[in-house]
């Protein structure tokens, strides 16, 4: 009988120290192993290959995919200068890129979706293809029957033909390993799978008729003025000549291309571009027809990859709240929260029901704010503004009206505003639910500025989620912070614990004024970074409207009209002469932070650090003092030639915005220390000069060492 | 509307040229149509005139050493080609059209060394490093082939078989346009299909 000596073996030993030490050993032993294959995985989402004259990517848009779900790979291949790789067809000449895979069970890839090429004629011969990036993505399909935690090898081969005059012949081998599970994007990817979709051709809205063999027409409403050049790429042989040249003319709107027919006329399906003169600058678009008229199937679902699943939504909503508790620490809604509390303890005793009214009342003023900054931002986002979280800081506007609103709000605490006893709550009862309603919503507005430099990372990945989970998790934000106030409007009992009403109130309510003091100093100063001096000088000048309004009402024993007009008077006048965002005076920086420019430096062999702040991000400003400008980094910084990057997203910056996203961001800050070759490394949000300077060594040492391994 | 008038004349004047330049650069001969004239140089200085060859077919293969997708047919394909023909009595004409100095130029001893070398079959190399045959026939890539029957008409232009690929294991699979043309041509059969997609390098000229 083994198995039961075995047992009784096990049994024996079990009771020594020694065999516990082995067990907590093997124990911490799988731990071990389960971060390595963790990191494996998400190392194995992305392979490189180098060939003469390409730089070649296969990346997976989410390293771990849900059984049942879409996602997708990307082939990108970066092209040395003057060659060129191939649309699926060629022209006249030349090859497709092809791609072949050998694929685990329960995985299927569809056929590449190709972006819209590019003429390149040689000589007498047309051809059609890529400069510069070629991107190819192959739309991926994994089966609901599979277990969560299975592992998805796949292995990928590549070919492609890449010519200047002369062609070469070159392919490389992909391995890569999804495992099925939560979705979870590839970190460093998402900027790529953006450019490569918005690259692809759309499907087109109009028909395709051939009323004769040298003339295709698209029924469209087309302007004749603001369209400069249409084309239309054929991609079957012998339809149209490709280097025969094409015409175009617009006549009541309908657009018509005249061609030279190929030896095999027929249908046309292919991809017509369009180049649109807007705002004085060129855009080329690509629409697809297919053969029939109908737009082919599986372009667009690429795009939905990745949205139908989960996402781990619950704990987005769980942060989310948690966060939003946090915010009633923050020193911009503290004082108005402790204002409103304390209004609360001198009625600790009264009625249950009202205060459960003031509470509900509260909380949906909270959310009604967030429900509004929410919807502004899906409207941007969808209106194609290039924005994250943060984005509202990002109007010199907003900024001022919140610098005026936290004055004024400063005043009412030092007791020189009469209105401020309503809006603050301080008449308890006797205001309204309308009242209460009132306060929540402003505690949310007061609470902007500290929801982006504070809430940024966590906030920024619900901005870059479809509209729905987006807005759950901003009403999360919301509840969170309604929460503990709701909290102890439901427990009469808990407020009664609360210190006992008295003289002491009045001395806290005017202390907590300053803190607000201090944050219309710190938004005046994010208004200097962002608009210049003359905004400062308005937003002051309205500082001084309010402040002699409040003067004149106590003078002329008034109601609280006086301070009101003035209040609205000062708001106009500065909304009508602040500069709109973008229109900073620092935007012409020379130095200008984008991807381009990165990836020149690392070309270059020099490596990178690179730091996105915003003037308004206070952790962005307290990492800089504590960590970046310290000596001991700045040391590091010169002993590893690094050159620093910063790039300012004060104002709104496309290239910055992109950045982010490509770290999976959507606000700052974000620290990333590139090496000249290998994968870069995100640094956390908190930095210590310690955290720093330990990064740059790993991340700088190791590079160190490749480059020497290679050269010996 | 004035500008736009004149934005359509001009996008039709630009059209127009277009077309003119192309027509000039890629006139492709007509199947069925009696193939373009030519005299050449080989690379062991004989002059051949197409004339020459009434009474039996004719290939004209576009080529380019260093082309990938030649690289892919000389592995033996082409040469294997070459002697079908060669044993049917069909004449096989290798043109070269590279300018001096771009890839596939050769000297005439270049291109005999190319031949042997290669083990290749062809009647002969020509060289037309000017491109006026290339140009007369619309060859585009290489290799770009072209069947000629004893009476002198164009019966089959297009690719070499119909997988454009530079991968030689594709070869086996595909269909041999070539090789089909010259069997029906022997068969006294119509070559079908006459015309198909020319695949390659792009002629250098």
């Amino acid at each position: 009988m083994p198995q039961s000596r075995w047992y009784a073996l096990a049994r024996a030993r079990a009771r020594t120290d020694d065999d516990a030490m082995t067990i907590h050993r093997s124990f911490l032993w799988v731990i071990a192993l389960g971060l390595l294959a963790s990191a494996d995985t998400s190392a194995a989402a992305v392979d490189h290959a180098s060939t003469p004259r390409v730089e070649a990517t296969l990346a997976a848009e989410h390293g771990t995919v849900p059984a049942g779900s879409r996602s997708a790979l990307l082939l990108r291949l970066h092209i040395i200068e003057h060659w060129h790789t191939y649309w699926a067809f060629p022209g006249e000449s030349g090859e497709e890129t092809r791609i072949e895979f050998v694929l685990p069970d329960g995985v299927e890839i569809d056929a590449i979706d190709w972006p819209v090429p590019e003429r390149i004629p040689l000589g007498p011969v047309m051809n059609y293809g890529y400069e510069g990036i070629a991107d190819h993505l192959l739309p991926l399909t994994v089966a609901a029957d599979l277990a969560p935690g299975t592992r998805l090898p796949i292995e990928a081969h590549a070919r492609w033909l890449v010519c200047e005059e002369e062609c070469i012949p070159e392919e490389a081998s992909f391995s890569l390993t999804l495992e099925v599970g939560e979705l979870e994007p590839t970190t460093g990817t998402a900027a790529a799978f953006g450019e490569a979709r918005a690259a692809l051709p759309l499907d087109a809205p109009w028909p395709l008729e051939q009323p004769e063999s040298d003339v295709l027409r698209v029924p469209g409403n087309f302007d004749p003025d603001g369209i400069t050049d249409a084309y239309f790429f054929a991609d079957t042989w012998g339809r149209i000549q490709p280097s025969a040249g094409q015409s175009f003319r617009i006549e009541d709107g309908v657009l018509e291309v005249t061609y030279t027919p190929g030896p095999a006329p027929g249908p046309l399906s292919g991809v017509l571009t369009l180049v649109e003169r807007i705002d004085g600058s060129e855009q080329r678009h690509g629409f697809r027809f297919s053969a029939n008229g109908a737009a082919p199937a599986g372009s667009a679902s690429a795009a939905e990859a990745g949205r139908s699943a989960g996402l781990g939504l619950a704990l987005a909503l769980l942060l989310a709240f948690a966060g939003g508790i946090l915010l009633n620490l923050m020193p911009c809604v503290f004082p108005v929260l402790s204002v409103k509390l304390l209004a609360l303890t001198s009625h600790a005793h009264g009625d249950p029901a009202a205060l459960r009214r003031a509470g509900y009342a509260w909380t949906a003023g909270v959310l009604t704010c967030f429900a509004l900054i929410g919807l502004a931002l899906l409207t941007l986002r969808a209106g194609g503004s290039a924005i994250g979280w943060g984005f509202q800081l990002q109007e010199p506007r907003v900024i001022a009206a919140l610098a005026l609103l936290f004055f004024w709000l400063g005043l009412a605490l030092s007791g020189w505003v009469e209105i401020g006893t309503r809006l603050m709550g301080l008449a308890g009862q006797t205001a309204g639910r309308g009242g209460h309603f009132a306060t929540g919503l402003l505690a949310a507005i007061v609470a902007t500025p500290c929801t982006a430099p504070f809430m940024g990372a966590a906030v920024g990945w619900a901005v870059l989620q479809p509209g729905a989970v987006a807005m759950s998790v901003m009403l999360a934000l919301g509840a969170g912070m309604a929460a503990p106030f709701l909290a102890l409007c439901f427990a009469p009992r808990l407020l009664a614990r609360l210190p006992r009403p008295g003289p002491w109130m009045l001395r806290l309510k005017e202390l907590l004024a300053f803190p607000l003091y201090a944050s219309a100093i710190w938004l005046v100063w994010v208004l200097a970074r962002q608009a210049g001096p003359d905004a400062v000088a308005l937003v002051l000048g309205g500082m001084l409207i309010i402040a002699l309004a409040v003067w004149l009402g106590h003078q002329t024993r008034a109601t609280r009209a006086a301070p009101a007009v003035g209040i609205v008077f000062a708001a106009g006048l500065l909304m009508a002469l602040l500069p709109g965002a973008g229109s900073a005076p620092g935007s012409a920086d020379p130095a200008r932070v984008n991807a381009t420019r990165i990836a020149e430096l690392r070309a270059a062999g020099e490596p990178v650090f690179l730091n996105l702040t915003a003037a308004w991000c206070v952790t962005c400003l307290v990492n800089e003092r504590v960590a970046l400008r310290t000596d001991a980094v700045q040391d590091a910084f010169a002993r590893h030639r690094i050159t620093y990057l910063e790039g300012d997203w004060t104002d709104r910056d496309p290239d910055i915005t992109a950045l982010l996203e490509e770290f999976g961001r959507a606000g700052v800050p974000l620290y990333v220390i590139y090496p000249p070759r290998g994968e870069p490394r995100v640094l956390p949000q908190m930095l210590t000069p310690a955290m720093v300077i330990s990064a740059l060594e790993q991340t700088l040492g190791n590079s160190a060492r490749v480059a020497t391994e290679e050269s010996s | 509307m004035k500008s736009s008038y004149r934005k359509r004349l001009l996008n039709a004047g630009i059209g127009a040229c277009a077309m003119v330049i192309a027509g000039v650069t890629a006139a492709a001969p007509s199947i069925n149509a009696a193939a373009p004239e030519f005299t050449a140089v080989d690379s062991n200085g004989m002059t051949h005139s197409l004339a020459d060859f009434r009474g039996s077919a004719v290939v004209l293969e576009w080529t380019n050493h260093d082309c990938p997708f030649v690289v892919k047919h000389y592995q033996g394909n082409m040469q294997e080609l070459q002697r079908e023909a060669a044993d049917e009595g069909v004449v096989w004409l290798t043109v070269i059209s590279s300018r001096p100095g771009s890839q596939g130029y050769v000297s005439p001893e270049e291109a005999n060394e190319l031949t042997s070398r290669r083990n290749a079959a062809p009647t002969a190399v020509l060289l037309d490093p000017e491109g006026s045959i290339g140009r007369a026939y619309g060859a585009q890539v290489t290799p770009h082939m072209y069947v000629i029957d004893e009476d002198g008409m164009l019966v089959y232009m297009g690719g070499i078989d119909d997988k454009p690929t530079s991968n030689p294991q594709d070869i086996p699979g595909a269909t041999p346009y070539v090789r089909n043309a010259l069997a029906a041509l022997a068969a006294g059969q119509a070559v079908d299909p006459s015309q198909t997609r020319p695949y390659g390098c792009t002629v250098k000229y």
